[in-house]
């Protein structure tokens, strides 16, 4: 049940997510015909949006870990080396990709089907990555199928790699810091598959802006 | 209020796509569990075999052996309970649906049938699934069988501490069938209460996008687990679901149960009795 734990850690990304989810799907709701009239280079419109949802997602993350730090601070001894500096920054930039991640999924699955449904089907996929989590043995488990090396299925799942203490470092501070008790994860490559997975929703999300018929339906008002 | 425009309006959510969908997860996820049951539990001795309530999706027991579905369910459980019924509210009056309604029935008879109906609603459908996976656990498996899936034995202390720790001891101990089928009625009625609970929000806050209406049970349940952490060393645990999980064998308050219900049901009725008050134009 620790991993009722964890998904109590993302409770802040997934309230935070509820109003980034907005952030250029408003536009779709209240003025598009003025939005679009006035600039009706859509893809323009919408890098400017996502670099402004980036904004918001990174000012969160950066939010959140000041906070922890300065409560660290205050209550116990906080001694500083090039790891923890490291993790931290690791820590930063894999929580924004991953809120971004999802605020863009939302944004637009919500254009198809309004902010709720989206909401509510974004977050089900993400517990069931989490679920997931704790199932690393499930094919051996299921389907008597014993997969090496260990933790290899761990690599499929996107929400494994939000875990730093998985993970490997190339840095060697840094991996006798996490102490990872899988080979399989890296932590540059953790970045690396957020940010291609980022990419393609990025690049998915222009052709739908760019294709949506947007004067037809207001899906948010049922 | 009409009983007419009750039934009408929760038979009217009930054939909602939100609802249909909900209840065909939960259907899914309880079939899930019972297949599993059947094919890891087939051919089990009865002397050796365990209760079958006990291996309910509902039963927190069922962690001891298998938490994936139950924890899968402890997770979605925030999202899934608004999403029948607690948007109905906003929707209909985006739709423009609410003036029609209002303009026949009047507005306090309006309200009144839509807090019965989401309650109807919602409660119907997080009971069915789980009443159907009782009676499919009464066909499959052994009703004499009385294992717990902790393994301690029948008369051990550890088990007998377990067994008062539960809500309703002595409903148990004289029958887990009968324990178990008032336990999903109580979750039932919780989860028809937070569906209400969403409703009433709405109904007093004018909220644009549907995903915020998501927020109040999110935080509310999510904050119970929080507090349950941050309280290191306390004797009653307050997470939700060690109260409406059966068979938990977390010590508890069934006090406190009572006491957060009432709180609900008062704010509740409290935002739609301040709702049908208001004037609109």
């Amino acid at each position: 049940m620790e991993l009722v734990d964890f998904n109590i850690r993302l409770v802040p990304s997934l309230i935070v997510e509820q109003y980034l989810c907005l952030s250029f799907y408003h536009h779709f709701c209240t003025a598009s015909v003025y939005v679009f009239s006035r600039c009706p280079k859509r893809t323009k419109w919408y890098v400017k949006e996502c670099l402004s949802l980036w904004g918001g997602v990174c000012l969160f993350e950066s939010m959140e870990l000041i906070s922890v730090l300065i409560v660290a601070l205050i209550r116990y001894q906080v001694l500083w080396d090039t790891a923890g500096v490291a993790l931290l920054l690791y820590h930063f930039v894999l929580f924004s990709l991953w809120l971004f991640l999802m605020s863009m999924g939302i944004n637009l699955l919500a254009i198809y089907c309004g902010s709720g449904s989206a909401f509510a089907s974004v977050a089900v996929i993400q517990v069931f990555f989490v679920t997931l989590l704790g199932c690393e043995d499930m094919a051996e488990r299921y389907w008597n199928i014993n997969i090496q090396p260990e933790g290899a299925l761990l690599n499929w799942n996107p929400a494994a790699h939000l875990v730093l203490g998985w993970q490997h470092s190339s840095l060697e501070k840094i991996d006798q810091a996490l102490h990872s008790p899988y080979e399989t994860m890296g932590l540059n490559d953790s970045v690396l598959i957020y940010f291609c997975i980022c990419l393609v929703i990025f690049v998915l999300g222009a052709a739908i802006v760019n294709r949506h018929d947007l004067l037809l339906s207001d899906v948010e008002m049922g | 209020m009409s009983l007419r425009a009750t039934v009408t309006q929760t038979c009217f959510l009930l054939r909602k796509k939100d609802a249909i969908i909900v209840f065909y997860l939960l259907l899914f996820m309880v079939g899930l569990n019972f297949i599993y049951n059947v094919c890891e539990f087939q051919n089990m001795d009865t002397l050796i075999m365990f209760q079958p309530m006990k291996l309910l999706l509902l039963s927190y027991n069922l962690t001891c052996y298998n938490w994936d579905r139950t924890l899968l369910l402890i997770q979605l459980y925030p999202f899934l309970v608004v999403i029948p019924a607690g948007f109905s509210l906003m929707k209909e009056r985006q739709s423009g649906q609410e003036v029609y309604l209002i303009a026949r029935m009047g507005r306090k008879k309006y309200l009144w049938s839509k807090m019965l109906a989401v309650f109807g609603a919602t409660a119907f459908i997080f009971t069915v699934p789980f009443f159907l996976e009782i009676v499919l656990n009464c066909l499959s498996f052994p009703l004499g069988a009385g294992g717990d899936l902790s393994n301690l034995h029948y008369f051990s202390e550890e088990y007998a501490q377990i067994v008062d720790n539960y809500l309703m001891t002595g409903l148990f101990l004289k029958s887990p069938y009968l324990y178990a089928v008032i336990g999903v009625l109580i979750f039932g009625c919780v989860s028809g209460l937070l569906g209400v609970f969403t409703m009433a929000i709405s109904s007093v806050w004018k909220v644009k996008y549907s995903v915020f209406l998501f927020l109040p049970v999110v935080i509310l349940l999510n904050v119970t687990i929080i507090l349950n952490n941050r309280l290191a060393g306390n004797s009653v645990f307050i997470r939700w679901y060690d109260y409406l999980l059966l068979f938990n064998e977390e010590s508890k308050n069934g006090f406190c149960l009572l006491i957060v219900v009432m709180i609900l049901l008062i704010f509740s009725i409290g935002l739609v009795f301040g709702s049908t008050r208001k004037d609109y134009i």
